[in-house]
């Protein structure tokens, strides 16, 4: 995982801006008001406010995938991509907590495929917890977790072969993924799976689109948490989030608007 | 309960704000302390290697074991493995043998593979696009008009295609595209700022 | 089962034998179908013909291979526009085969009487994705004191003229998305936003919706997208190369998909006027 900064250790800069690093004074400000409004959404979500979740296909369809496999008596494959300790992993992670314990209760084998050892020993931990808090600690086979490979297509290549020598009943893939996606999808075809997949990488949902059965678009991932935990703190998130992209989408048409009309002020505020 | 739960999210929480805010102030300590924390994180990523070397080598012995010697695949996986470790360790990267490995077999098979997509996406087209409802239609529409406008061979059959095909990637894609990713980058601030606060626990197992 | 729904549920392997014939055959026999010189790709070739003569340029081959097959013939295509006005050229890369596609690509210098060290230099792979990066952009010696090749970087005449990032009058990516390295917005950051070098990307033909948001800003000054951005330069440049010869299998596979497409829905619709409808109203099964 790489982290996109950089840092600047020579503080020789003169003028107004020297506390703030250039050009991040509006991101800054933006920041304090995503974080203060999902405070603020999250303490009244405590305090009783309603906060529905409209359902999402995807995860609903989760139960019947398992529950698909238990009657086939075949596995289960899940994988959270091809990224690294990414917000999109955690979302696919939440999502394996999930699989994990339906997988316990409807007693089917649960196969995990892995590309990056970090995300490896993260994934090892979420599994045997979730076995452990659906009550079935034994459940759990280390050599279901498996690490693959970090070099992109030597990962497709293991997960291919995981599919069709397993001959999984259900494909969940939930995370981040690249260029290896529709070989994923179609290698699940193969062996009749029912798939389910989900990702951030807006240029890979069209290739899922085309090969699964259900597939969870975008920022609905990060709804997984709100949407099988329903606990408070999510919801209250969610909501804020939802706030943030109204705002988002004002601020597309004013500005939009501004500058057609020759006003760049919107945008020079912006990338103060 | 503390050094499981409660330490690495402090630990989280420290490194996060930390790098958060060198991100945004020119404050020399914070400076300094981010690249360090972002050196350790490299570290911590090189030794998970190790975790997951381990972890190959542990479920193809299994495979190995219990179907007798017979998988061939998990046996080949080994040799390979072992065999571009040593030379890599003891003969290193820039040696004759390390770069045959690397330029005639690691190369080929990632094109190899990379190569499906051809036959996939293909399959995938012809299974998909179906004119079975309104969205399946223009899908089957956008996509062949911009199957064809992309080649010139498509561009004579129909010369309509080429502009077609630049203002649907150009305008409706891009647009599309934005939205996802708009929407997904918020998604992405809400689960890290979750994750610094120790709202998200999904990777020290769960709450 | 009828011919009809025989054509909605053809065996997959009728298709792969098709399509491998559509690909092999053409990349044989070249067709030499002509190629259309797009807006987008006009803008890149004459942003490099404005480059000054002698100047320096920086080329990031930050892909893996399988990304080698578009990527390869743009950074081949690009480098005969700048070794024609004898530009300069520093490759680096953010993944482990990068240096090995660099040195291919460069090869093609020789035909121009490009010398190794002064004309142009492979400097090899960096770990670390953009804090790595942005050191090289503030000095590429802490990040490289030796090359692809072992040679110190003090002994190359190139390299005594970049500090850094300011020296090059152009950057390029050639990258296939956010899979691990540095991509086109690690680039931005560091090299246009920090620096104010100008960037071109070169990117695989999936994500040029996704990077044109950089061109239409104006942080970017164009983007080659895919095996017909380079088929395209080469038309532009003179030097035919893979690019073209790709697109003559490009073509015939495309054509190819558009069939099979539209048999899949002539059979559908036939089937669907043919069959009786049963009492759902549902005509006929959905293939798989």
């Amino acid at each position: 995982m790489t982290v996109a900064v950089e840092f600047n250790t020579d503080l020789k800069k003169e003028g107004v801006n020297q506390l703030f690093v250039d050009g991040r004074i509006f991101d800054f400000w933006t920041l304090i008001f995503m974080t203060g409004l999902m405070m603020i959404f999250m303490y009244l979500a405590r305090k009783g406010m309603k906060v529905t979740i409209r359902p999402i296909p995807g995860f609903d369809a989760i139960e019947e995938a398992v529950g698909r496999a238990a009657e086939m008596g075949k596995p289960v494959h899940f994988t959270p991509g091809f990224g690294g300790l990414v917000a999109a992993t955690f979302a696919g992670l939440e999502v394996l907590r999930h699989v994990t314990k339906l997988a316990a209760q409807y007693d089917v084998r649960l196969i995990v495929t892995v590309s990056q050892p970090e995300t490896y020993a993260v994934t090892e931990q979420v599994m045997r917890q979730s076995y452990l808090e659906a009550g079935k600690p034994e459940a759990f086979r280390v050599e279901d977790c498996r690490f693959i490979s970090s070099d992109q297509w030597a990962y497709a290549s293991g997960v291919i072969g995981v599919l069709l020598r397993e001959q999984v009943a259900s494909n969940i893939m939930i995370g981040q993924f690249a260029a290896e996606s529709l070989i994923l999808a179609e290698a699940g075809n193969t062996v009749g799976a029912i798939q389910i997949a989900g990702t951030t990488n807006a240029y890979q949902i069209p290739f899922f689109v085309v090969a699964c059965d259900y597939v969870i678009l975008g920022e609905e991932m990060f709804a997984a948490s709100a949407h099988f935990a329903q606990d408070e703190l999510h919801l209250g998130s969610l909501r804020a989030e939802d706030i943030i992209k109204g705002v988002s989408i004002g601020l597309m048409i004013v500005g939009a608007l501004l500058f057609t009309f020759g006003n760049e002020g919107l945008v020079n505020i912006m990338i103060k | 309960m503390f050094l499981k739960k409660t330490l690495p999210t402090i630990i989280a929480f420290v490194c996060g704000v930390t790098v958060i805010i060198a991100y945004f102030f020119n404050i020399p300590f914070f400076q300094t302390t981010a690249q360090e924390i972002l050196k350790w994180q490299s570290v911590i990523a090189i030794f998970a290697l190790g975790l997951g070397a381990i972890n190959i080598i542990r479920v193809h012995s299994t495979n190995i074991r219990r179907a007798k010697g017979k998988n061939a695949y998990s046996i080949a996986l080994l040799i390979t493995f072992i065999v571009t470790i040593v030379v890599g360790v003891f003969l290193g990267q820039e040696s004759e043998a390390y770069k045959f490995i690397f330029d005639y077999i690691n190369v080929p098979t990632g094109s190899a593979i990379f190569s499906l997509l051809a036959f996939y996406i293909g399959t995938a087209a012809y299974r998909s696009f179906r004119a079975k409802n309104i969205e399946a239609t223009i899908l089957l529409i956008t996509g062949c008009l911009v199957m064809l406008g992309r080649v010139p061979l498509g561009a004579k059959i129909l010369p309509f295609s080429v502009p077609a095909t630049d203002w649907i990637m150009s305008v409706l894609n891009v647009g599309g595209q934005r939205g996802l990713m708009i929407a997904g980058a918020i998604g992405f601030i809400a689960v890290s700022l979750r994750i610094v606060i120790g709202l998200e626990r999904t990777a020290y197992g769960g709450d | 089962m009828d011919i009809f729904d025989k054509l909605q549920n053809l065996d997959k392997r009728v298709f792969y034998l098709l399509m491998a014939l559509a690909i092999a055959i053409p990349t044989i026999h070249p067709i030499g179908l002509p190629v259309e010189i797009t807006e987008s790709v006009r803008e890149v070739y004459e942003f490099v013909e404005s480059l000054p003569e002698g100047s320096i340029v920086v080329i990031g081959f930050d892909y893996e291979p399988g990304d080698e097959i578009d990527l390869n013939p743009i950074a081949q295509a690009i480098f005969h526009q700048l070794a024609s006005k004898h530009i300069r050229i520093v490759t680096i890369a953010s993944f482990p085969a990068g240096p090995t596609f660099a040195d291919e690509c460069l090869e093609i210098l020789e035909e121009y009487g490009y010398e190794y060290g002064v004309d142009y230099v492979n400097l090899g792979y960096y770990a670390g994705g953009e804090p790595t990066l942005a050191a090289f952009a503030q000095n590429p010696a802490t990040v490289f004191p030796k090359d692809w090749h072992g040679n110190s970087i003090s002994t190359l005449p190139l390299m005594q003229e970049v500090k850094s990032m300011k020296d090059f009058s152009m950057a390029m990516t050639l990258n296939d998305g956010p899979t691990g390295g540095t991509g086109t917005h690690e680039w931005v950051r560091q090299a246009v936003m920090a620096y104010g070098t100008p960037l071109i990307m070169g990117v695989t033909g999936v994500l040029a919706a996704s990077n044109e948001p950089y061109v239409q800003s104006g942080q970017c000054k164009g983007i080659l997208a895919g095996l017909r951005a380079a088929a395209e330069y080469e038309k532009l440049t003179g030097k035919i190369g893979t690019g073209t010869v790709g697109m003559d299998a490009q073509s015939i596979a495309h054509l190819l998909i558009v069939g099979f497409v539209l048999l899949g829905n002539i059979a559908m619709l036939v089937s669907k006027i043919k069959e009786p409808k049963d009492r759902s109203g549902h005509a006929g099964g959905e293939p798989r």
